[in-house]
C-alpha cells in the first residue's frame, strides 16, 4: 500500500484539541484566582497569591482567602467541571447535543429530596462530612430517581436510551408533583429555603464539601475518560458501536452511574445549576469538534473556569447581596440555548 | 469453511414472524446479493447474521463456530456491517468518521490513517476527509460510511475471516458510484472478503454477485446463479410484476426489462 499521508492538515473547522486542552488548562488557575480576588471586600492579587502560598501570616486577608474564598472558588470549579464533563457524557449516550444530565430525572428527583429534607427535617443540625440533611437529602433523591429510570428502560433486550429519556422526563414531571405538593404545604420560611435551594448556590462551601467534591471529580475523571471511544461509536448508533467491538450494554451501565454520581454529588452541593451541563459540553463541541477522547476533558476544565467566574458575577451584581449562582448562570445560558435551538442541531458549528 | 452459516433459523417479534426457517451458507470470499419485495425480511436476514437478532429458534455461525463463541471485539475485527440509514448527528469530519471503523484494531495511528485515506480514495471521497459530515448530500454520507465499513475489514491481517456485511449499499449513489463500489467488493472479495448485501437492481445483482438468494414473506424463496434465480417467474412471484429478462449482448448477464 503506497499511500502517504500528510501530517494531517489544520481542520477548518475546529481548534487543534491539544493546543484548546492547554489554553484551558492555564485559564483554570486564573479563573480561580479572579474568583478568589473579586468579591464584596476586593483583594489585590499579589497579596492573595501570598495568602495562598504562605500560611504563616494571620491577616484578614489570609483568613478571607483561606477560610472563605478559597473553599468556594474551588467548590465552584469542581461542581463545574462536574456538571460539564456529565454534559457532555450525557449528550454523547443520547446522541443528541441538546441532552442535558438533568434529562436521567437527576435533578428532579434531587430537588424532591432537597424540599423533603427541608420540609420534615427543617435545620441544618443533622448530617454528616460537612453535608447538611438538605444535601444528604437531594443526593437520595436524586440517585433514587436514576434508578427508577434505569430499570422503566431496562428489559431483557437492553437498556433503550429512548425510553430512558422519556422515562426520565415521566420521573422528573412525578418528583415535580410531589414536590409541588411539599411546597404547598410548607410554611412560609421553609418554602424560602425552598426556593433559594432551588436557585443553586455555592455559599455553602467549606473544606469538607470541597474535599468530597474533589473525591467525586477524581473518580469521574478517572473513569468516564475510559469510555470516551465508546461515546465516539455510539455516536453511529448502537448496532454500529456494538458491531465496532463496543460492549454497548456495559459502557450504558457505567456511564449512567457515573453521571448520576456526578450531577447527584453536586446538586447535593450547590443546589441546581441550570445550563453548565448543557451549554459547555456544546460550546466545546463547536470549537474543538464531537470527538469525546477531547470533549470530556475540555467539558470538565471550560465547566471548571466558567463557574467560578459565574459565582464571581453572582457575587459583584448587588454586592454586598449574593445572587444564587443558578440564577445567574440560567441568565446567560438561557439566551445561548435559545440561539442554539433556533440554529437547529443539524446545523455545522458556527 | 463457510464464513456464514444459518440453520433453520426462526426470529419474529411479537408473536409476527420476521424470519422462517432460513438455511444459508455463505462461503468465504463469496458475494451474495439478497433480493425481494419490503418487508421481505432482507435487512432481518443481514441483523441476524450479525447477532443483532435473537431468534427463537436454530443456529448462526460465523466461520463454524456459533456467535456466542466469540467476544464483541473477536466479531469486530472480522466483520463489519453498514445499516440502511445512520443516526450520527454530531459534526465528525469525513476522516473521523472513517477512522471509526479502526477501532476494533490496535494497528496503530499511522496505519489507522493510512487505511482511512485509501478507504477514502476507493470511495472517491478523499475531497471530503475534512468536511463535516453533517454537511454531506446523501450519497456523499453513504459513501463515507461505506469507506468506514471497508476501513474495518481493510486488511488481510485484520481478520481471519472478513465478513461485509451491506444494507441497500447502493440506495443513494449515482450509477458511477454504484459500479466503482462493485467493482471494489468484487475485489475484496477475490482477496477473501465475503461480501452479503441487499440489491434492489436485479441486473446490477446479476453482474457482480456469485449468488442471489430471492425473499418473500420472510423465507429464501429462491438462491442460486444470477441466471438461475433472475427469471420471469422470480419477478412474478416476488413482486407480481411481469418482466423479460434479456440476455446482455456482451457478457450473457441477465438484464431484467420491465413489461408494463
Amino acid at each position: 500500500m503506497n499511500v502517504t499521508v500528510a501530517q494531517r492538515p489544520t481542520s477548518r473547522h475546529y481548534l487543534p484539541a491539544r493546543t484548546a486542552l492547554m489554553a484551558l488548562v492555564v485559564l483554570l488557575p486564573c479563573a480561580i484566582l479572579l474568583a478568589i480576588c473579586i468579591g464584596a471586600v476586593a483583594l489585590p492579587v499579589l497579596d492573595t497569591l501570598s495568602a495562598l502560598l504562605s500560611v504563616s501570616e494571620q491577616g484578614q486577608t489570609t483568613a478571607i482567602v483561606l477560610q472563605i474564598r478559597l473553599p468556594r472558588a474551588l467548590l465552584a470549579a469542581l461542581v463545574g467541571a462536574l456538571l460539564g464533563v456529565s454534559g457532555a457524557a450525557t449528550q454523547g449516550l443520547f446522541r443528541n447535543p441538546l441532552a442535558d444530565p438533568s434529562l436521567i430525572g437527576v435533578t428532579g428527583g434531587a430537588v424532591f429530596g432537597a424540599s423533603l429534607a427541608i420540609v420534615l427535617g427543617g435545620s441544618n443540625l443533622l448530617g454528616f462530612a460537612g453535608l447538611s440533611l438538605v444535601a444528604v437529602g437531594a443526593f437520595l433523591g436524586g440517585a433514587l430517581a436514576v434508578v427508577m429510570v434505569y430499570r422503566l428502560a431496562t428489559t431483557e433486550m437492553g437498556t433503550s436510551v429512548t425510553t430512558m429519556l422519556l422515562a426520565g422526563i415521566a420521573i422528573t414531571a412525578l418528583a415535580g408533583s410531589f414536590s409541588n405538593f411539599l411546597e404547598f404545604i410548607a410554611s412560609n420560611e421553609m418554602l424560602r429555603r425552598i426556593s433559594l435551594w432551588k436557585m443553586g448556590g455555592l455559599d455553602g462551601a467549606n473544606h469538607a464539601r470541597v474535599m468530597l467534591a474533589a473525591a467525586v471529580c477524581l473518580i469521574t475523571m478517572v473513569f468516564l475518560p475510559r469510555h470516551a471511544q465508546a461515546l465516539n461509536a455510539l455516536l453511529l448508533g448502537e448496532s454500529e458501536a456494538r458491531h465496532l467491538g463496543i460492549d454497548v450494554g456495559h459502557v450504558k451501565r457505567w456511564l449512567i452511574l457515573l453521571v448520576a454520581a456526578a450531577v447527584g454529588s453536586s446538586v447535593a452541593l450547590a443546589g441546581t445549576i441550570a445550563f453548565v451541563g448543557l451549554i459547555v459540553p456544546h460550546i466545546m463541541r463547536l470549537m474543538i469538534g464531537p470527538d469525546h477522547r477531547y470533549l470530556l476533558w475540555a467539558s470538565a476544565l471550560a465547566g471548571a473556569i466558567l463557574l467560578p467566574v459565574a459565582d464571581v458575577f453572582a457575587r459583584v451584581i448587588i454586592a454586598p447581596t449574593e445572587l444564587p449562582v443558578g440564577m445567574v448562570t440560567a441568565a446567560i445560558g438561557a439566551p445561548f440555548f435559545i440561539l442554539l435551538l433556533r440554529r437547529g442541531p443539524k446545523q455545522g458549528p458556527w | 469453511m463457510n464464513a456464514i452459516q444459518l440453520d433453520k433459523f426462526n426470529a419474529g417479534v411479537r408473536g409476527v414472524p420476521l424470519l422462517r426457517d432460513i438455511e444459508l451458507t455463505v462461503a468465504v470470499g463469496e458475494v451474495l446479493a439478497l433480493i425481494g419485495p419490503n418487508g421481505a425480511g432482507k435487512s432481518s436476514l443481514l441483523k441476524a447474521i450479525m447477532g443483532d437478532l435473537s431468534g427463537n429458534s436454530g443456529r448462526v455461525r460465523f466461520a463454524g463456530q456459533e456467535l456466542s463463541n466469540y467476544t464483541v471485539a473477536e466479531l469486530a475485527r472480522q466483520r463489519a456491517y453498514l445499516p440502511q440509514s445512520s443516526e450520527l448527528n454530531f459534526p465528525f469530519e469525513g476522516l473521523d468518521v472513517v477512522m471509526l471503523g479502526r477501532m476494533p484494531h490496535a494497528s496503530g495511528r499511522q496505519i489507522d490513517s493510512e487505511i482511512a485515506m485509501a478507504a477514502l480514495e476507493k470511495m472517491d471521497v478523499s475531497h471530503l476527509a475534512y468536511r463535516l459530515y453533517t454537511e454531506l448530500s446523501g450519497g456523499e454520507r453513504q459513501r463515507i460510511q461505506l469507506a468506514r465499513v471497508l476501513t474495518q475489514v481493510w486488511r488481510a491481517a485484520d481478520g481471519a475471516h472478513r465478513v461485509l456485511i451491506l444494507d441497500e449499499p447502493c440506495a443513494s449513489l449515482d450509477v458511477a458510484h454504484t459500479r466503482m463500489l462493485m467493482r471494489c467488493l468484487k475485489s475484496m472479495a477475490a482477496d477473501g472478503v465475503t461480501v452479503v448485501m441487499v440489491l434492489h437492481d436485479f441486473t446490477l445483482a446479476a453482474r457482480y454477485c456469485q449468488r442471489i438468494a430471492a425473499m418473500s414473506c420472510g423465507s429464501i424463496v429462491a438462491i442460486g446463479s444470477p441466471s438461475e434465480v433472475i427469471t420471469g417467474k422470480t419477478m412474478r412471484d416476488l413482486f407480481n410484476v411481469d418482466a423479460t429478462i434479456l440476455p446482455h449482448p456482451g457478457s450473457g448477464y441477465p438484464v431484467v426489462c420491465i413489461d408494463d
